[in-house]
């Protein structure tokens, strides 16, 4: 019998990701035009999965149970998703929001769907030493223990900020493609075995 | 335009369209009271804002007036508050300048809640970039407002500014700051401030040097710090929660970095100290005067290994002629290379055997103070160590000595940067706490996976026989069978009362079968059962949907599950799906 899933995990390919170390994508934000004015008081009206407070947010928060995410539907007919795991879920979820917005009678149409955000996190399984770091790459980062513990890097080819945490854990964020995330990955890799803490 | 003229009575009052100044059209007479108030129309911009540049001119004498008074309260504010948190009258004053040239001049009201915020920021600018000790904590305190929000000040007024990038945190002065700002502890520690502070700051290198600096806030650290040293100098009234509230740092938070350096020091004195095993967290604080002066000859002796290597019969030499150790110190110092070195010691025979029952390493030989005077009163009488500083005088004029010297005096002199001290030796070195707690959980994790890895294989590779037909003929057997399938389809819905139904049901088949043959393996089994938590049924359900292994050992299982398990767009979805089907229906 075949045994899928259970023989271990797939190789990572090491002329993609020289590191061998792959970030994994953690949310996708989405927008979408759905191209027609919204009553978000009937639409939450009429529907069970949303919530609208307009005191509080002057949008429709919507959520379904697969893809998991949440949507923020405003009246001028512009969606944002958010929660997705991958492009394609991120896509498909925004494109079940708008048909939920035609079923309760607008004419929504799906324009312009654009990928606005990709976050990332990663593991480098060694621990980095901040302050230096922080030191030697003091133009593109910031270190302040008091207000967050972990180093804020502002990479500017590609635009990505990544926060790096003394544990050798790592989050990407502010990619549009998934292709920035993990060309910031492999160009940080080396920076960081660089700041390795070595265990005497 | 409605409002009459003071001069004819009429109300024929209009702004002058060029020079906007109201105008009576009846008489002429320009109207003074309302030009006072009036902003002019050329004020605003072309995208409808307004022009400070311009509107600012446009003031009568009571108005200055006020400006003046509101600078002179807004300057006497800056500087009480700057002075508040510890700023000398020029660096108040610099505080002052520098709020000033953010503001244009204009600082802020008195009385409102920005200028405490401003002053405050300007003061952490000032006392930052001329290294002193004063924390955002503090000064969010003195301002009373949040941390955060003092934070996105300074990072503001700094960007306006244009001011270069900050120097980080000085925790040594900070150190400093706190020992000699502390009421309580000056109050009890009295004259034992000093060895309080110098203990601290020695703690401070190892406590960096074991990564519990990095990615902390460094006010509960300094509390905690300083509270352990209280307690190796005998000061023993004083608590870290007492500490920390003089510090206006975390109390949770100071307990626990004391528990981690506590938990650090056990550590160390396991690995220095010969009697090391029986040290705990309890009687710590009996053993640390001398595990502590352990840890700083260690430092100090120790900087390279290869330099100790070459230097092994002089060291002790070296570090009498060069640094500033006591006699005591430096005899101590000089019985590690001798031990290193291929020493004669036929003398000693009978001690070094004697040592070696008592299972001392050759550390730990170094650590035993006393039997180290001793061995030196002996060595001394032979003669030998006359012999070593022979061959010294001959390695001192190879070797250029005084740089390396010179680095290890500073090193304890002047207060280092955390970067440069955390290369110290002091026999111990630990990975950051964050790092351990999540190489221990990933560990957990493994092997969560592979227990579960063995149950899937259990199942499958078990008899598919009795699955179908012959139920009645092999009861024990078959229910192990059918039963796990039965739960992990529960489990999936997840939660603690699933166990229990798992427990009723198997409760159920054993009341049904007494006399069963194999009832205590089954009972075993049930046993087993009970022991896999939540946890262990995710790693099942995310393994048999084809979850990558490396991921689940990261333990992200929601992403995990919405990806493999509850996901319509996944690849391989239906395929593993249907592999996972084949199992709960064998």
């Amino acid at each position: 019998m075949a045994e899928p899933g259970l023989e271990g995990s797939q190789p990572v390919d090491l002329s993609k990701h020289p590191s061998g170390i792959v970030p994994t994508l953690q949310n996708i934000v989405s927008t979408v035009n759905l191209d027609c004015k919204l009553d978000l008081k009937a639409i939450a009206l009429q529907a069970r999965n949303a919530e609208y407070n307009p005191k509080r947010f002057a949008a429709v928060i919507m959520r379904i149970r697969e893809p998991k995410t949440t949507a923020l539907i405003f009246a001028s007919g512009k969606m944002v998703c958010t929660g997705a795991k991958s492009e394609q879920q991120s896509k498909l979820a925004a494109r079940k929001y708008a048909r939920i917005i035609q079923k309760l009678g607008f004419p929504a149409k799906f324009k312009d769907f654009k990928i606005q955000n990709i976050v990332g996190s990663c593991d480098v399984k060694f621990p980095i030493r901040l302050e230096g770091l922080a030191y030697s790459h003091g133009a593109f980062s910031s270190y302040e223990p008091e207000l967050f513990p972990g180093l804020i890097y502002r990479m500017k080819q590609p635009k990505i900020v990544l926060l790096i945490f003394v544990s050798g854990k790592i989050v990407l964020t502010g990619a549009k493609v998934r292709e920035e995330t993990y060309t910031a990955f492999e160009n940080i890799y080396p920076v960081l075995t660089e700041f390795r803490k070595v265990q005497q | 335009m409605g409002s009459k003229c003071l001069s004819c009575g009429e109300s024929a009052v209009i702004p002058d369209p060029d020079s906007g100044v109201l105008v009576c059209t009846s008489c002429g007479v320009i109207d003074e009271a309302g030009a006072a108030e009036f902003v002019h129309q050329a004020t605003f911009t072309d995208s409808g804002g307004l022009d400070l540049r311009v509107s600012s001119l446009v003031r009568n004498s009571s108005d200055s007036a006020y400006r003046d008074q509101k600078i002179a309260g807004a300057t006497a504010a800056i500087t009480s508050i700057a002075t508040r948190l510890g700023l000398s009258p020029t660096r108040a004053e610099e505080a002052l300048r520098m709020a000033k040239s953010a503001t244009d001049g204009q600082l802020a009201t008195p009385g409102s809640a920005f200028l405490p915020a401003l002053a405050a920021a300007c003061s952490l600018l000032v006392a930052r970039s001329h290294r002193l000790p004063l924390s955002l904590a503090e000064a969010a305190e003195a301002a009373f407002c949040s941390t955060p929000a003092l934070a996105d000040l300074v990072s503001r007024v700094a960007a306006q500014l244009s001011l270069p990038p900050l120097p980080c945190f000085d925790y040594a002065a900070a150190l400093d700051r706190a020992v000699h700002l502390s009421p309580s502890l000056t109050a009890a520690a009295g004259e034992k401030t000093e060895a309080i502070l110098a203990q601290a700051r020695f703690l401070l290198r190892c406590a960096s040097k074991w990564s519990l600096t990095t990615g902390r806030y460094p006010l509960p650290l300094v509390a905690a710090l300083v509270a352990f040293s209280a307690e190796v100098n005998g000061v023993t009234s004083l608590s870290v929660e007492d500490i920390a509230q003089d510090l206006s740092a975390g109390i949770r938070t100071s307990l626990r970095r004391y528990k981690e350096l506590v938990d650090a020091l056990v550590h160390v004195a396991r690995q220095l100290l010969p009697w090391g095993a029986d040290v705990n967290a309890k009687n710590l604080l009996l053993n640390s005067p001398v595990l502590l002066r352990l840890m700083e000859m260690k430092s100090q002796s120790d900087p390279s290994e290869e330099f100790l290597e070459s230097f092994a019969p002089n060291i002790a030499g070296i570090v009498q002629a060069y640094s500033s150790v006591d006699d005591d110190e430096s005899k101590y110092l000089q019985i590690a290379p001798v031990g290193a070195d291929d020493f004669d010691f036929d003398n000693f025979v009978q001690e070094e055997k004697e040592f070696e029952d008592q299972k001392i390493t050759e550390k730990g030989l170094s650590d035993a103070y006393q039997n180290v005077l001793n061995r030196l009163a002996q060595l001394q009488k032979l003669g030998k160590v006359s012999k070593g500083s022979e061959k010294m005088k001959l390695w001192k004029g190879r070797v250029e000595l005084e740089p390396w010297m010179d680095s290890v005096d500073d090193g304890w002199k002047r207060d280092m940067q955390l970067e440069d001290v955390v290369d110290i030796d002091i026999g111990y070195d630990a990975p950051p706490p964050s790092f351990t707690a999540g190489m221990k959980l990933k560990k957990k994790r493994r092997a969560r996976i592979e227990a579960a890895k063995q149950r899937i294989d259990a199942i499958r590779k078990a008899p598919a026989a009795p699955a179908a037909s012959t139920n009645h003929s092999q009861p024990g057997v078959r229910n192990e069978d059918v039963c796990p399938p039965q739960k992990l389809a529960k489990k999936k819905r997840g939660g603690k009362r699933m166990d229990d139904i798992d427990r009723i049901f198997l409760d159920d088949n054993l009341a049904e079968m007494p006399d069963s043959p194999d009832g205590r393996k089954r009972r075993q089994k049930r046993g087993c059962c009970d022991s896999i938590d939540w946890e262990d049924c995710i790693i099942e359900l995310l393994l048999l949907h084809g979850a990558n292994e490396a991921e689940i050992e990261q333990g992200q299982y929601r992403r995990l599950l919405e990806l493999h398990v509850f996901s319509a767009v996944s690849g391989g979805r239906l395929k593993n799906g249907d592999a996972a089907s084949q199992v709960f229906s064998t």
